[in-house]
């Protein structure tokens, strides 16, 4: 148990020993007085006064029972007779009720002690609270100024030592300069008459140079029937608040200020600006970005500003910008932006974060700085210098570049590619110079150095694979504005093909001078304008002249004098259009005997097609031209012997051809017989069957008319043949034929052919007429080329094929040109083709013809080939 | 005169005299003619259903005689008479070889033709005839069962019914059968008869195993 209930036990026990005490002593003193209830009473009191509600039970208690015992009757006993209640029950309420007084005395008095500490306990707190906040309470009277409290802080805010009285009206006037003074007793008269409160702040007269300011406020007390009765207030010091609020709305102001300076310079500097949030999206936009987007700020704000960025731009931006965000760093990034005009155009994104003191980034800033032009300008700059550079080391030439003193500085990348050496092995170039050259270009070298003139000079330069190449240098010095040389440039150009053209140039020309004067040919020159310069040895041979001579005399003064006027024309007309030259004349030998020549001229032209020289060969075709006499004459005599040669061929034909007649005659004769003699005889037939015998009968003499000139059967002579052979030999009887009617004749033999067993003149006699046909046959053929084409081939089965096919008009029928007397031609005695079917059926073999309207016809036969014993099928 | 069964005499010939000649002088002893101009002609002309010979000349534009006789045979065309302007003898040996009833040269006497189409028209008759006869046996193969026509070539070479089922793997009856059918379906009156039926239809006998 602790002490102070220990205390209270004790304490307890005191009071309950003084209520027994007071109890014996007035049990004692009633006795001896015999005034029981009396004494008893007052131990009741006293118990209760000074013990408390307990103990004054408890000597209630005592006190009744002691009356019990010793003095109601019977005496001495606790027993009670009915007459003592009348005495018992007031004493004992008696006493209770002294009890209850006492006890209900106490309390109040108690009550009153607790309230009374209550009181001055919140005084002490107001008086100290009003001390801290400067502020002090007052009362007044309703009716003037004169205030009737003040509290002990009121003194001390205006400055007066304290006092038990409040100042007078006009002491408390006194600490206010006029116009608060005259604002305070308005404010004051205003309240008291609209029975208001009143609020106003009041400067008090300056003491030891410091302004202050007092507050005061004031509420009016009303009566019950709203009469004032007084006014209560405080007044607290609020010179501190007013100069702190001052200061915090100048400093406002001032921030507004700087605010829209801020915004007007961020608005107006030219650079679009902007801020972010930290997860990226925009907060803010300044006019000029907007300006130069063209979108509204509610467009661009968020992630809207997206749709500006170039669309190539985008993702690359984005990703970027999704870094940047978490690295947190400062950084830049290209990118074009569209204009309100829909063009691109470059921009710098320069982001830096702004973080609060913990480090965390609150905001991103950033600007977008035109560097279109910028770009513009690098990519022109990177693309000069990309071309410069490419040009340097691209240009088929060595480029060098060397100090003043002439030590090099510089390669281009083609020069270490040939040499296949790095610059800094190229800065002893006299080692990639070929050693026979080294001196002299070396002392050329050297001397440009010394003297600044242009440096020029041939030199072998080594290839990688130590081939030696020529090359053409050429150095020329750089000079600054004194004239002092600062860098020589040297180009090396590649000059071995040329070299080498110039040296088989040289050459050729030697050679082809050589082969022109040694040539068993006879070759002249002639200018454009047709003189001629030149003639080659063998002319002057040939003539037997001299240039000088042949000069003077003039070179038509050798030809026939038949041939002059024409060659003159064919030569002007030449010379006169630039077609080659091609004529034949006689030419005088030195022995006065003329011979023919064919001579071919051919202008050689320069690149617009202007004729620089003629080139010409004179060819003796004076051989030629007797042989080609000499054939035709054999010719001519050869076809006619062939064709009377073939009559006997022909018989076979002829007689069909008489035959037919023949056959309706008989026929017809029989016929007119039988009709005659039928019973009865039909006349009107035989009549008609005698008609056709005349008419047929003159039809066969007609024939045989014909066939009258025809000579007599040749016997043949039979030999293998090479049938390539026998179309070679035709062909060769009919070139002068051939040229002469300008036909150009194509072939086209099959080689190895076998051989085929024939008569050689007659088949030569079969090729010539179908040759001569296909000639005959293209002579009106102006409008297409006259092309006559030769074939042989092998048939396997059959035999040899030769084909002819001409470009003439063609055949309407083709079975019926084989028929003796059969022509289209107007001097044609129509046997050629007859002739020749002849021949081929005389060889066993077949002959026929094709024609596709308008593309010429083409004659066909086939001859067999030799058996292997020797003999023809 | 114009009845299906009156000889016609066709003329392929190019020159018009010969034809007009020929024509006069073939109907003047009563037969019927056609001419030709050439055998394009003549094979595009529908002929009747008649006994007939074929004069034809040799040198023909286009087809010629030789030509459109090899065209010709193997069907049943009508006997060839060939006349020619110059009869070489390569070609004559080639028609004759080929079939043909007659060569002239012309000019050729009245006697030689008309003997020659006269021969040939009865050549023709004949032909005819046996063509009708194998026509009819063909059509009376055609009636024959897959199996009866197996069992024919054994019957034709005179195996015993009993042989044949052995061969054929079934029994002697079902042979026997069948055999009775054949010679119904035939209408052949004895085995000779069907032998030679078989004989003209081509059937080779089956070989008896050695």
């Amino acid at each position: 148990m602790g002490e102070a209930s220990q205390l209270k036990v004790l304490f307890q026990i005191r009071r309950y020993g003084l209520a027994l005490i007071c109890c014996g002593l007035a049990l004692a003193l009633a006795w001896w007085l015999d005034a029981p209830t009396s004494c008893l009473f007052v131990a009741v009191m006293v118990a209760s006064l000074y013990g408390g509600k307990g103990p004054g039970l408890f000597s209630v208690g005592l006190s009744a029972l002691a009356f019990d015992y010793f003095f109601l009757p019977p005496r001495f006993h606790f027993y009670m007779n009915s007459s003592s209640y009348l005495r018992f029950g007031p004493f004992l309420g008696a006493t209770l009720l002294i009890v209850g007084l006492i006890e209900a005395r106490r309390r109040g008095e108690e009550a009153r002690r607790q309230i009374a500490a209550q009181v001055q306990r919140s005084e002490a707190y107001l008086a100290e609270a009003q001390k801290l906040s400067r502020s002090g309470s007052w009362a007044s009277a309703a009716d003037s100024m004169q205030t009737t409290y003040w509290s002990e802080q009121m003194f001390l805010l205006v400055g007066l030592p304290p006092a038990d009285h409040p100042p007078s009206v006009e002491e408390f006037a006194a600490l206010f300069p006029p116009e608060a003074r005259a604002r305070l007793v308005e404010t004051f008269e205003s309240a008291r008459l609209k029975k208001t409160a009143f609020d106003g702040d009041f400067p008090l007269i300056s003491q030891n140079g410091t302004n202050r300011t007092l507050r005061i406020v004031g509420h009016p007390v009303l009566g019950a029937s709203g009469e004032i009765l007084e006014f209560v207030g405080t007044a607290i010091d609020v010179t501190e608040q007013r100069q702190s609020s001052a200061a915090l709305q100048r400093a406002f102001d001032e921030i507004k200020g700087s605010e829209d300076r801020l915004r007007l310079i961020i608005d107006t500097i030219p650079v679009p600006a902007w801020s972010s949030r930290p997860d990226g999206s925009s907060a803010f936009i300044n006019q000029r970005w907007l300006d130069y987007t063209g979108i509204s700020v509610e467009e661009a704000l968020g992630w809207g500003w997206k749709i500006v960025v170039h669309p190539d731009d985008l993702d690359r931006t984005m990703e970027y910008w999704q870094a940047i965000l978490a690295d947190r760093e400062e950084r830049e990034l290209e990118a074009r932006l569209r204009r309100f005009d829909g063009a691109y155009r470059w921009f710098l994104f320069r982001v830096s974060p702004l973080r609060d003191e913990s480090g965390r980034i609150v905001q991103w800033y950033g600007t977008c700085i035109d560097i279109e032009d910028r770009k513009l300008a690098e990519q022109a700059l990177r693309a000069s210098e990309q071309n410069l550079r490419l040009m340097v080391h691209c240009i088929p030439g060595f480029v060098i570049t060397s100090t003043a003193a002439g030590e090099v500085e510089l390669v281009n990348q083609t020069l270490q590619n040939y040499t296949g050496k790095p610059l800094e092995e190229l800065k002893n170039w006299p080692a990639v110079v070929h050693p026979g050259d080294l001196p002299a270009v070396g002392s050329l070298w050297t001397r440009s150095v010394k003297t600044g003139h242009p440096f020029d000079a041939d030199v072998r330069v080594r290839r990688a694979d130590g081939v030696y190449r020529w090359f053409h240098c050429r150095g020329l010095p750089l000079r600054d504005n004194d004239r002092r040389i600062v860098r020589w440039y040297t180009l090396l150009t590649d000059i071995e093909d040329r070299i080498n053209a110039e040296d088989a140039l040289r050459n050729s020309e030697r050679d082809l001078n050589m082969i022109v004067e040694t040539m068993p040919g006879l070759v002249w020159c002639a200018a454009p304008n047709g003189e001629l310069n030149y003639v080659n040895q063998r002319i002057l041979d040939y003539i037997g002249t001299n240039p000088q001579a042949l000069a003077q005399a003039g070179w038509l003064n050798f030809l026939h004098p038949d041939d002059v006027q024409p060659t003159i024309d064919a030569w002007s007309n030449a010379v006169e259009t630039g077609e080659p030259h091609d004529v034949q004349y006689r030419l005088r030998r030195f022995d006065g005997t003329y011979r023919w020549f064919h001579v071919l001229g051919q202008p050689a032209c320069d690149a617009d097609g202007h004729p620089t020289r003629w080139y010409g060969l004179l060819i003796d075709i004076d051989d030629r031209k007797n042989m080609e006499e000499a054939l035709r004459s054999t010719q001519t005599r050869l076809s006619r012997a062939a064709q009377t040669a073939t009559v006997g061929e022909l018989s076979a034909s002829i007689a069909h051809e008489i035959n037919q007649p023949l056959a309706a005659v008989v026929a017809n004769g029989h016929a007119c017989l039988r009709w005659l003699s039928a019973e009865p005889p039909n006349l009107a037939k035989a009549h008609e069957a005698a008609e056709r015998i005349v008419r047929d009968g003159k039809d066969a003499g007609e024939i045989i008319r014909r066939i009258r000139a025809l000579f007599k059967r040749a016997s043949l002579e039979k030999t293998a043949l090479d049938m390539n052979e026998v179309i070679g030999e035709v062909l060769r009887l009919t070139r002068s034929e051939v040229v002469r009617r300008g036909v150009a004749v194509e072939t086209e033999l099959e080689q190895d052919l076998p051989p085929v067993v024939g008569d050689r003149v007659q088949l030569q006699q079969l090729l010539l007429n179908l040759l001569v046909n296909g000639l005959d046959a293209m002579e009106e053929a102006a409008d297409r080329p006259r092309r006559l084409f030769i074939r042989s081939k092998h048939q396997a089965s059959e035999g040899v094929l030769v084909e002819v096919r001409d470009c003439g008009p063609g055949l309407a029928e083709p079975d019926k040109a084989f028929e003796a007397f059969f022509t289209t031609k107007e001097n044609g005695l129509g046997m050629g083709l007859a002739i020749c079917r002849s021949i081929v059926e005389a060889h066993q073999g077949r002959l026929w013809a094709e024609s596709a309207d308008g593309t010429g016809a083409t004659f066909y036969f086939i001859l067999p080939m030799r058996e292997p014993n020797g003999d023809s099928r | 005169m114009a009845t299906p069964d009156n000889p016609i005499v066709f003329l392929v010939d190019d020159d018009p005299r010969v034809r007009e000649a020929l024509c006069s002088l073939i109907s003047s002893v009563g037969l019927r003619v056609a001419a030709f101009g050439s055998a394009a002609e003549f094979l595009a002309f529908e002929k009747p259903d008649a006994p007939g010979c074929l004069v034809l000349d040799l040198q023909l534009p286009g087809v010629n005689g030789l030509e459109l006789q090899r065209e010709l045979a193997g069907g049943d065309a009508p006997p060839i008479i060939f006349i020619t302007g110059h009869g070489d003898i390569p070609s004559s040996v080639r028609a004759m070889k080929a079939g043909a009833i007659e060569f002239l040269s012309k000019p050729f006497g009245e006697r030689e033709l008309l003997q020659a189409i006269d021969a040939a028209l009865a050549l023709d008759g004949t032909a005819r005839l046996k063509r009708l006869e194998l026509a009819e046996l063909r059509k009376s193969y055609s009636l024959l069962t897959p199996r009866e026509r197996e069992v024919l070539p054994f019957v034709v070479a005179g195996f015993a019914n009993k042989e044949t089922a052995g061969e054929l793997g079934t029994s002697e009856i079902t042979i026997g059968v069948h055999r009775g059918q054949i010679m119904r379906k035939m209408g052949a009156r004895s085995l000779a008869e069907l032998v030679r039926m078989a004989d003209k239809l081509g059937i080779a006998q089956t070989a008896r195993p050695s």
